[in-house]
């Protein structure tokens, strides 16, 4: 290999002083790990469902269990949720499929990383590698949940529009999200245990507070939270793919996309100077 | 480890002018309190990301400016003493509370074919160092520079994972330590072969004994060839004919390679090492080229201490050694013991052991009469003049060990362990534990 490219230099200097040098090594990183990303990525997935008995069904039973609850208090009468179009089950099952892929990409960066701590602390290799592994294991779970949301389709006799054709543009912004989100979540889960604990709670809540199991609202704080909640678009964009109908939020869509790009950006900065103050911290 | 196998490695390398580490005046911070450290942590992650911060109380350093235009600077300077301490005392105000330096002011060079020495008690910033070498965590001042692939034989195994087996591990390990899938299938076979793994390579990893995944993780490792290689006390594991393997294996690399090489055990280091570094408290306490030096002065940093074990029934009320703790291999050892031995005791044997600097015992000395039958001590105060014979424990720290048995019961009186500790000098470096001729008769045509 080439000398040049081989002499590494460590200062106290921030990082941010020399931002092109810095875009250009985060840059060099991803490729040069791009194979132990996949390497990586294969290890989690081989390791992951082998020491169980339900396997992959793991991946789709947390969306379900939460669809069946909104199914059963809809069958109850106990919420009156109006749908049009679709069965309700069909709808909720779909929204909690598709929150669920936004929930992975979110925890995934900080679970990673956590992960692979014991690693990190102690060797030096693309660091990148592992928020990308982890990002590949995000969509191969989405894609199993895609197969989940076709039997979902034919089982209820769900209509196929043409905007079927733009879903893997729509999954790409609920992967984009939170995915960006996540990277913003790493540094202070990794420091604080406080982030983790933290996570499954507040996720809990935003599903509720973004239209998954209800059609978004057009009045008052729900109302208001279809339009600001920046998950909203997201997936009432997918769902409305998939159900075949005119992609109503279009816009918020496109500048919620776009910010998540952006925000992966200056994550990933972040991420590499925050790097060697959290290994500091984090022991080994 | 196992010096005997071990030469000096300068003979066989080829010592040239190219630096391939050069770490200039480099000093960390560290927190004793976890909830301060971790406070800390988010302040310079934030002070990191704002562009309009001051950086001037991180101690920014521009000394190695001029390198990274290239020109190569000049040998290293070390500030005398005064100096140095001047500039310790001037630096502790930017600690914050709680704060203190893990290392300070740290500065050197290796050169290809170069083995550095790092030695130093616990705590004394040899690992801290090395992660900054490694490019773990930052320098907090001062500036480092690696050139070449640096290979690091520390987190052995690092990756692992205990469900999937040996060899899809080995291509896990491979990729994270920069090998590509191409390389690693080349090197695969000989992996396997070198670690000795056998059939349970296709086993998962959770069923290896520790030697094995040691053995595994080393393999792996020592496959690549780097210009600059870290050895951190890896050597302390894994069975007695691996160890000697791998570290034929480290010898072969680090005659290609910058090595630097953390170690408690002073007689790799003295063989192993062309130059040595001592650090105390985070300082820079000696860097020498002859590691004798450097290993004498982290003998006498050690506190001595004395341990005892047994019924008590023997007391030791003193011990001298003639020559005042330095003796000259080769010379004759004269112990004076006085002591006494309880009533309820019938007969006591008194053994001496010589121990080395780990406090295992060396050579082993039942102390006999000048008929040659063992001495048995009856109660009462005794005082013994006892001649060890020739000194010929190779240089280097060791202590003395007394032990008191009764003669029909075996029962222990007393075991002292670290009595009148001792220096043994000589003229040369020997390899081995013990240093005596062998004498020959030869018969030649």
């Amino acid at each position: 290999m080439n000398r040049q490219e081989m002499r590494r230099i460590y200062t106290p200097e921030p990082l941010l002083r020399h931002p092109v040098a810095m875009m250009r090594e985060i840059a060099d990183d991803m490729w040069a790990g791009r194979e132990l990303a996949w390497r990586l990525f294969l290890r989690d997935l081989r390791a992951g469902y082998r020491q169980t008995l339900l396997g992959y069904v793991w991946a789709f039973l947390p969306p379900l269990v939460a669809a069946a609850t909104f199914i059963f208090l809809q069958s109850q009468g106990i919420t009156r949720i109006e749908v049009v179009g679709i069965s309700y089950a069909a709808f909720a099952l779909m929204g909690t499929l598709l929150w669920q892929i936004f929930v992975d990409a979110l925890t995934s960066p900080s679970a990673s990383f956590g992960a692979a701590k014991a690693m990190l602390v102690k060797i030096t290799f693309p660091r990148e590698a592992v928020l990308v592994g982890g990002l590949y294991m995000v969509i191969f779970n989405a894609l199993i949940r895609m197969v989940l949301i076709a039997a979902v389709m034919i089982l209820w006799n769900i209509p196929v529009g043409p905007t079927l054709a733009f879903l893997p543009v729509a999954l790409f912004g609920l992967l984009a999200a939170g995915f960006a989100l996540g990277l913003f979540i790493t540094p202070i889960s990794a420091l604080y245990g406080d982030a983790a604990r933290a996570i499954p709670i507040v996720a809990g809540f935003w599903m509720l507070l973004t239209p998954v199991v209800y059609p978004p609202q057009m009045s008052g704080i729900a109302g208001w939270l279809a339009t600001w909640n920046p998950v909203s678009p997201l997936i009432v964009t997918a769902r409305e793919c998939l159900t075949g109908q005119t992609l109503t939020m279009l816009g918020p869509f496109f500048v919620v996309a776009a910010a998540s790009l952006l925000l992966i950006l200056v994550g990933l900065i972040g991420f590499r100077i925050a790097m060697p103050h959290l290994i500091e911290r984090m022991g080994g | 480890m196992h010096p005997e196998l071990v030469t000096r490695n300068s003979s066989l390398s080829t010592q040239s002018d190219e630096v391939l580490v050069r770490v200039e005046g480099v000093s960390k911070k560290f927190c004793r309190s976890l909830k301060k450290s971790l406070w800390y942590g988010v302040c310079d992650i934030a002070g990191e990301l704002n562009p309009f911060a001051k950086h001037g109380e991180r101690g920014m350093d521009h000394r190695g400016g001029s390198a990274e235009s290239g020109s190569i600077s000049p040998a290293t300077i070390y500030p005398p003493p005064a100096t140095h301490a001047a500039i310790a005392e001037a630096r502790d105000k930017d600690l914050r509370d709680g704060e203190f330096y893990a290392v300070r002011d740290v500065s050197f060079e290796l050169r290809r074919g170069e083995c550095l020495g790092l030695i130093g008690h616990n705590g004394a910033g040899k690992t801290t160092l090395l992660k900054i070498l490694n490019g773990l965590i930052k320098p907090d001042r001062g500036r480092i520079e690696m050139n070449g692939r640096v290979g690091a034989l520390i987190a052995l195994g690092a990756g692992f994972n205990p469900i999937l087996t040996g060899r899809e591990n080995i291509y896990i390990n491979g990729s994270v330590l920069g090998l590509s899938k191409k390389e690693i299938d080349e090197k695969i076979d000989e992996i396997i072969e070198f670690a000795e793994i056998g059939d349970f390579i296709d086993m998962p990893v959770q069923n290896y004994s520790s030697g094995m995944s040691v053995r595994l993780g080393c393999s792996i490792a020592s496959s690549l060839s780097p210009d600059v290689l870290i050895l951190d006390e890896v050597l302390a594991v894994g069975d007695t004919s691996f160890v000697i393997k791998c570290l034929n294996r480290v010898r072969t690399l680090s005659a290609r390679a910058a090595v630097i090489l953390v170690s408690h055990n002073m007689q790799s280091v003295s063989s192993f090492c062309t130059r040595v570094i001592l650090m105390d408290h985070g300082c820079v306490m000696i860097d020498a080229p002859n590691s004798s030096e450097a290993i004498d002065r982290y003998f006498e940093m050690v506190p001595h201490t004395t341990h005892e074990t047994g019924s008590r029934e023997a007391v030791i009320e003193s011990i001298l050694l003639e020559g005042g703790g330095r003796l000259s291999h080769g010379s004759t050892g004269r112990l004076e013991l006085k002591f006494s031995i309880s009533s309820s005791v019938e007969a006591a044997l008194i053994t001496i052991y010589i121990a080395d600097e780990t406090m295992m015992p060396l050579v082993c000395m039942p102390v006999k009469n000048e008929h040659g039958d063992f001495l048995r001590c009856k109660p009462g105060t005794h005082k013994l003049f006892i001649s060890l014979g020739s000194i010929d424990v190779v240089p280097g720290k060791y202590s003395l060990i007394v032990s008191f048995i009764e003669e029909s019961s075996k029962r222990v009186l007393l075991r002292s362990q670290g009595l009148t500790e001792f220096r043994v000098f000589s003229e040369k470096v020997h390899s081995g534990k013990i240093m005596r001729p062998a004498t020959a008769r030869m018969e030649s045509r």
